[in-house]
């Protein structure tokens, strides 16, 4: 197994406070990042997972600063960049974060590239605008990202247009664009969905060796428990805007204390043989702009009673690092 | 299955100009995204394409949906030429067939409400009443874990995992005899996903639903499919029913392929075949047997002829002559 303790510093490099982001619709106010607090340290590898909507994305998309405009804002919270509040800083200060210091490939890779644009010269950009690389050198560097996540004939590709790729190709352009600037931090949104299992294995062994040569931090946004398993120290899992359960990845899948985490695993394909029905978890996500009073599970969890119903649950401790909030905890 | 095919491919091709220079260029060589596919899908089957990154399966899903035509070979449908039809037979085709794509977001337009977009192919089947079709829409939002409600609004106010239940909700309003999904599910969380893959195959068991489907996480693939074709590099190496080819494996990019699934669990210790060498570009393809460079099996003959598909027990195919 890759996956090894890794030594927390005294300050984290990344460190979230109680953030909120909002969008202000016609419906009411979405709260899609509702008080999310986590840090993550230097050189670890750090996991989200939780229900589709849950907030996963417009929480990394908060981290750069990038929430879609004008509907949605981030309305509280600090988040603590080497002991900086990025959200303190002016627009042309963020600016060189990203990228640089805080890079992120997006979940829908057709969003982040531009179709006007080759392949090539959108890889180039934020080489040639952080690194001051120039000419013959900087198409190298274009070529040689693409080789490191295993395009076929990279030298020719980087003359493709976006809609000339397939789509796990696109993937691993955004991929090299994110990774080309050597940043510290690196957001992963559903970066590897697109790929089959020995491209993604490579790609991940490629993020590992980043990783463990440039002491690299990753958040790992994920639907996939395989890659949990296989790349996070610790992982959160959220629901409905909040950190549900946080905890190492080892602790999550041998003592999973929250109902929804336990629900959420036992809905897994297995891969070594077959099933005939999956599970899945009964009733419809909340809609964030009218959430349910107590704990936002309780309509769908097979523990809820009138407490759950009633109020909101406490964060309890589970055991060190490990915590959930939730009034009936699935004691493991 | 013995039932005549729903959809039979017969030696499907389609190559992509390389052009340098401007407008009218000089073709400097080929793409050879599919390259001699040969498949059939029957009623009520799910039929699965796997393999590398841009092995050619969304074009071969294109050419079915009629939105590239094939250099070359021809797809038939219910046993007739897709592309040959034209007229009412058209209009039937493409309200038989209909897809769910890898990407949601790109085959949206962002300024349609949710509601008239899963109502748009429902229009093809002039029907039904403006009343009818709003309660057709909302439950289909509703098999797809969607609220009734949410018609009204736009994409960009849904999550990637929801984009891709509206994509499902749409490509099922007119009931069709075969879909085609191109990674239906890996936007999802695992709960949807297990909710979205269990909703299709209940709708196979009711209307005797076809699918292609087209997905890299091969848990999913293994849970849905009742064959399974693995393509390598525009071409099928290996095909055979869904037990069969998870349990005995036979060539060598298969076995790899399976090999390194992860499994979704810490501590489980899977010995991964790594593939070593480049993939191979599909402009230059080697001689002889297009895996050989990376094959841990290859043996000096691999480069010389091309292997054939060939049966080696019933129902499993082949391509390589070694193993
Ligand atoms: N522009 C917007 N306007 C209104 N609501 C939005 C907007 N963008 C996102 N939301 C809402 O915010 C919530 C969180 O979305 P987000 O994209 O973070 O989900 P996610 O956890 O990444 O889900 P997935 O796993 O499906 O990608 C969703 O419920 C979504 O509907
Ligand atoms: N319009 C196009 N013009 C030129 N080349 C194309 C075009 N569409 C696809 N290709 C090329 O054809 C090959 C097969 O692409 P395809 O999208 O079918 O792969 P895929 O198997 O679906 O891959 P993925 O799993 O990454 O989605 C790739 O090399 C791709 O770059
Ligand atoms: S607080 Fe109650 S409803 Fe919420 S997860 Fe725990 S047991 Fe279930
Ligand atoms: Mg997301
Ligand atoms: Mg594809």
């Amino acid at each position: 197994m890759t996956t090894k303790p890794v030594a927390q510093g005294a300050t984290p490099l990344l460190q979230v406070d109680d953030l909120r982001t909002y969008f202000f619709t016609r419906w009411g106010v979405v709260k899609s990042v509702d008080g999310v607090s986590f840090s993550v340290g230097r050189g670890e590898i750090f996991g989200l997972v939780g229900e589709s909507g849950c907030g996963k994305s417009i929480t990394c998309l908060s981290l750069m600063r990038l929430v879609p405009q004008p509907a949605g804002k981030i309305v509280g919270g600090r988040i603590l960049f080497e002991g900086r509040d990025l959200l303190k800083l002016g627009e042309s200060e963020m600016r060189r974060y990203r990228g640089r210091h805080i890079s992120i490939i997006l979940q829908d890779p057709m969003t982040s590239l531009n179709p006007v644009f080759t392949v090539g010269d959108q890889i180039a950009e934020p080489v040639r605008l952080h690194q001051r690389a120039r000419g013959r050198d900087l198409w190298d560097r274009a070529a040689s990202a693409l080789r490191l996540l295993r395009i076929p004939d990279p030298e020719t590709r980087l003359g493709d247009y976006p809609h000339q790729m397939s789509g796990g190709m696109r993937q691993r352009v955004v991929g090299a664009i994110a990774l080309a600037c050597e940043p510290h931090v690196l957001i992963a949104d559903e970066a590897t969905t697109a790929l089959d299992a020995t491209i993604q294995a490579q790609y991940l062994a490629l993020l590992q060796e980043v990783h463990e040569k440039k002491g690299l931090s990753i958040i790992f946004v994920t639907h996939d428990f395989g890659i949990v398993a296989k790349m996070c120290h610790r992982v959160a899992v959220m629901y409905a805007g909040k950190i549900v359960e946080m905890a190492s990845v080892r602790e999550l899948f041998d003592h999973p204390a929250h109902p929804y985490t336990v629900a959420l695993l036992d809905a897994v394909p297995p891969l070594d043989y077959r099933v005939e029905r999956l599970a899945s978890i009964e009733g419809q996500p909340p809609q964030l702009y009218k959430l349910p009073s107590g704990c936002s599970f309780s309509p769908r969890c097979p523990r809820s009673d009138s407490l759950c119903v009633r109020e909101s649950p406490p964060q309890v401790t589970v055991d060190g690092g490990h915590w959930a909030t939730c009034w009936r905890l699935v004691d493991a | 299955m013995t039932a005549a095919p729903i959809l039979e491919t017969t030696d499907l091709r389609k190559y992509f100009p390389i052009t340098k220079g401007l407008a009218f260029s000089r073709v400097r060589g080929w793409i050879k995204a599919v390259d001699g596919v040969n498949f059939d899908i029957s009623p009520g089957e799910t039929f699965s394409l796997v393999g590398e990154s841009g092995c050619g399966k969304t074009t071969t899903a294109r050419i079915i949906l009629r939105l590239e035509p094939p250099t070359s070979g021809a797809v038939r449908f219910r046993g007739q030429d897709i592309y040959a039809l034209s007229g009412e037979e058209l209009k039937a085709y493409r309200s038989s067939v209909q897809a769910v794509f890898q990407d949601p977001w790109s085959s949206m337009n962002p300024r349609m409400r949710i509601g008239p977009m899963v109502a748009e192919p429902l229009k093809y089947s002039s029907t039904m009443s403006p009343g009818d079709m709003k309660s057709r829409v909302a439950e289909l939002l509703e098999q797809v874990g969607l609220e009734p409600a949410q018609a009204n609004l736009y994409p960009h106010e849904f999550s990637g995992g929801q984009r891709q239940r509206i994509a499902v909700a749409r490509a099922l309003a007119l009931k069709p005899s075969l879909v085609v999904l191109d990674e239906p599910v890996s936007a999802l969380d695992v709960s949807i996903r297990a909710q979205i893959m269990n909703l299709l195959k209940d709708l196979q068991g009711q209307y005797g639903l076809s699918y292609l489907l087209i997905a890299h996480h091969l848990a999913t693939v293994r849970y849905m499919s009742h064959r399974i074709a693995v393509m390598y590099v525009g071409k099928i190496v290996e095909m055979a029913e869904t037990e069969e080819l998870f349990s005995r494996p036979v060539h060598p990019y298969t076995q790899a392929l399976i090999s390194a699934a992860l499994p979704a669990r810490p501590g489980v210790e899977r010995a991964e075949i790594i593939l070593r060498g480049t993939v191979p570009s599909p402009v230059d393809l080697p001689p002889g047997c297009r895996f050989h460079p990376r094959c841990p099996q290859a043996h000096v003959r691999c480069s010389q002829g091309e292997p054939e598909l060939r049966e080696v027990s019933p129902g499993h195919y082949v391509c390589c002559d070694h193993c």
